[in-house]
């Protein structure tokens, strides 16, 4: 069979090879199929971020404009605003809300008493379950300065009411608790699977050498969750310029625009909510190329640092 | 990533959609009934729900309108708050229906594209009882040109925003109704100060309003301003409210109140919720909303705060003081509107079909639903159904195409007092208000971000953060960054149409 074979098709192992696979390669047709459909075909729409584009005309007929939204876009008078805003909460982002669900998953592998570390567990991912508009509500309760828990208790002591949700000074720090509080829990499950992935029989060779539960963690427990680890850290910062536009829009008004107001709040204020399709693109398309950049750079970085890379 | 994604998955579909359009336009349809003159029209009609629960026996109604217009409606409702994109998606994807409501005149993508009826001719030939029974100013809302792009719904009244007010509040403190804003001011400052609601606790709200300004425009009003989509012809210049030169009055105003504790110091932040428990708690003195909404507030209170013996009650707008013009808030002649799209075979029938929604029988069904279902003639008196009262609620507000109409009355307005408090609101909202030139006017394609911008600058000044100078800069840079071409274009298509015809005297 297999000297009939390399008659047949002397030079072409890979046809070869899909010939002998061709089961698991026509399992693959899906996926692919999927990829092109959802994912391919669709980037071919952001050519109406070059076009004004008119949903009677359709994508190929409406009229091409070059750069003309893309130069609306940078000069808009808030633009650096914008940006450093977007910039600053996605550094918070990094700096905080990243590694808190690392750290949890750590502090959660190290109970011993099972049960315990199960419903510890449940109670913290719960609030993956709500939807940002719930708590929205619930921050409104907590800090509104009629009604809200926390300014009842500041009243009580005797201090002056805060308006935390009218005062841009507060807005950052209440984006990122809300949302380690939110994702936290869920976000830890993904490093627990990591933590249970490292083999047991490593801790045990540790022990007999010696090691105490810090050593171990060090020696074993780091390194075996550091590839999940980097792999999120560069998809984060991949998503740079997206912050989640669902969060910020609940908890963002006027007043604190100033520390607040992001690319993506912008381009539903003044792109979607106006129907603008082809500013929105071009928004789209800015953040898209901006992403990739990082992500390029941050990969290179890693890879010549910690050898882990995506790509 | 998942916004930009988001974006790209509606792109395609938006392309897909048009790919499929070639398909559908070249489906040419039989004319229907071309044998038999009488045989029902079919009528497909894209409708928002308004935000209410289609009834369950919706066909019921369906059924009888079908039989007393002689017509074959097939609705279709779509959730209020995504109307008009969704009915844009379908437009996009090749899906038009014979008619489609909105609350203008059809875009101007629309009547470029020759989507559209024209319907001076079909009017006067189909429709005696739409000539009779719509308002000169609800016909130009909808009018380019002389040409006549949609059926408008009269509203009900000419402000669609009056000034509500607790009325037991000022009888206990001895006030009487504020009618300047001098007065207007004491009259927040005794409800912050004097414990109106009796329980003991400074929790009085003076005055009230809902998150981006909303509901907030008697106060400009005072001057004679609006704030969104309001454009008033002085001094030779089409203006919006939020760069005119009066609106800095009501933003110092504002400031006042917000400093003195007279405004809710979380009028940003007031969601449609938090803002309707704030007053149903018994907490709020003056607020503003729709004429219409007197009798529910009034009912409300009733029930949620009996032990203040509630009584809300609709005042006229105050005078501004140094000011004296028209005050108010902005007319809005039209309700609704119904467009006629060059879908369907006969618009003859269509026209028909609205002709008998103005008739007496139509505004009868449109006010009290259908005998047998929603009430039971008893002794010559009407027997409402309480259980269909919501069916009445959603026929009113989706099919109803009149507009006031007192003598027939209305299931829902059972109660002489309620009555009474409406007819008050409503004689308020037409005692007042100003013209909103935007009515009637080509749609607003590109302004230069100002609706998105102002509102900032705006809150700002409200909360002492800036100056009127500040907002006034604001004005100036927007002005310099295209918005001084955008006064020019709306104030030169105004000259060339509008004063020509004649002025602007309209009596309210």
């Amino acid at each position: 069979m297999e000297q009939i074979d390399k008659k047949h098709s002397p030079g072409f192992p890979l046809l070869k090879s899909v010939l002998k696979h061709r089961i698991l390669y026509a399992m693959l047709i899906p996926g692919i199929v999927y990829l092109f459909i959802f994912k391919y075909i669709p980037l071919f729409g952001s050519v109406i971020a070059f076009k004004d584009y008119n949903i009677y005309k359709g994508i190929w007929a409406s009229d091409w404009v070059g750069f003309k939204y893309f130069y609306q876009f940078f000069n808009y008078p808030q633009f650096t605003r914008l940006l450093w805003n977007t910039l600053a909460i996605s550094f918070y982002q990094t700096i905080f809300a990243f590694p808190a669900p690392i750290i949890l998953a750590l502090l959660l592998n190290e109970l011993r008493n099972a049960a315990f570390k199960r419903s510890v567990q449940t109670i913290l991912y719960l609030p993956h379950f709500l939807s940002w508009v719930i708590i929205g509500g619930l921050g409104y309760m907590l800090m509104s300065p009629q009604v809200g828990l926390i300014n009842q208790w500041i009243a009580a002591f005797g201090f002056e009411k805060i308006h935390f949700l009218q005062e841009p000074g507060y807005f950052r720090s209440i984006i990122i608790t809300s949302g380690i509080w939110k994702e936290m829990g869920w976000n830890a499950i993904i490093f627990l699977a990591a933590l249970a992935g490292i083999s047991p029989s490593l801790y045990e060779a540790a022990k007999i050498d010696g090691a105490g539960r810090w050593k171990q963690f060090l020696h074993i427990t780091m390194p075996g969750i550091l590839p999940a680890v980097m792999l999120l850290l560069l998809l984060k910062i991949g998503h740079t310029l997206d912050l989640g536009f669902e969060q910020i829009y609940i908890f963002l008004n006027p007043i604190t625009y100033a520390t607040g107001d992001v690319l993506d709040t912008y381009s539903y204020r003044e792109g979607i909510i106006q129907g603008k399709y082809s500013m929105t693109t071009a928004i789209g398309l800015f953040k898209a190329v901006v992403g990739f950049l990082l992500l390029l750079m941050a990969n290179r970085a890693s890879k010549s640092l910690t050898g882990q890379g995506i790509f | 990533m998942t916004a930009f994604y988001r974006l790209f998955v509606t792109a395609f579909a938006v392309m897909l959609a048009s790919c499929a359009q070639d398909g559908a336009t070249g489906d040419i349809r039989p004319p229907d009934g071309r044998d038999e003159p009488n045989a029902p029209a079919k009528l497909r009609i894209f409708l928002s729900d308004h935000a209410l629960a289609v009834p369950d026996n919706v066909d019921q109604y369906i059924d009888y309108m079908n039989r007393q217009a002689n017509v074959e409606l097939q609705m279709t409702f779509i959730p209020h708050s995504q109307y008009l994109n969704q009915i844009q998606l379908k437009f996009a994807g090749g899906d038009f229906p014979d008619v489609y409501q909105s609350w203008s005149a059809p875009s101007q993508e629309l009547i470029n594209g020759d989507k559209v009826h024209v319907l001076n001719g079909l009017i006067e030939r189909y429709g005696p009882n739409l000539k009779k029974n719509i308002t000169e100013a609800a016909w130009d809302s909808v009018t380019v040109k002389g040409q006549i792009f949609a059926i408008p719904q009269p509203s009900e009244t000419l402000q669609g925003s009056v000034l509500y007010i607790r009325k037991d509040w000022l009888d206990k403190l001895g006030l009487s109704a504020p009618t300047s804003s001098d007065e207007l001011l004491d009259v927040m400052r005794a409800f912050r100060d004097r414990d109106p609601n009796g329980n003991g606790l400074k929790d009085e709200i003076p005055f009230t309003m809902r998150e981006k300004l909303e509901w907030g425009e008697n106060i400009f009003g005072m001057w004679g301003v609006g704030s969104k989509f309001t454009e008033t012809y002085e001094n030779g210049e089409l203006l919006l409210g939020s760069v005119h030169p009066r609106y800095l009055d009501g933003l110092r105003y504002m400031n006042r109140m917000y400093m003195e504790g007279l405004l809710d110091n979380e009028f940003l932040m007031n969601t449609m919720s938090v803002w309707d428990q704030k007053i149903k708690s018994g907490r709020v003195g003056i607020w503003a909303h729709a004429p219409r909404a007197a009798g529910t507030w009034q009912q409300a209170l009733e029930q949620s705060v009996p032990e203040q013996e509630p009584e809300v009650i609709a005042i006229k707008t105050p005078r501004g003081v140094g000011y004296a013009g028209p005050i108010g808030t902005r007319w809005s002649p039209t309700a609704k509107t119904f467009i006629l799209m060059k879908t369907e075979a006969d618009p003859a029938k269509t026209i028909q079909y609205f002709d008998w929604l103005f008739s007496e029988e139509g505004r009868f069904f449109a006010e009290n639903g259908v005998e047998g279902v929603t009430y039971r003639r008893e002794d010559g008196r009407l027997q409402y159904d309480v259980s269909r009262n919501a069916d009445i609620e959603f026929i009113q507000r989706n099919f109803a195409a009149h507009g006031m109409d007192e003598q027939l009355g209305s299931g829902t307005m059972t109660d002489d007092r309620i009555r009474e408090k409406l007819s008050i609101a409503f004689a308020v909202a037409n005692s007042q208000g100003f013209v909103n030139e935007t009515v009637g006017m080509p749609n607003i394609d590109n302004d230069y971000g100002l609706h998105s911008e102002f509102i900032e600058h705006a809150a700002l000044v409200m909360i002492g953060e800036r100056t009127t100078e500040d907002y006034e800069r604001f004005v100036e840079e927007w002005k310099r960054n295209g918005g001084q071409s955008f006064i020019d274009e709306r104030t030169a298509w105004y000259k060339e149409n509008r004063l020509v015809s004649g002025g602007q005297e309209q009596s309210p």
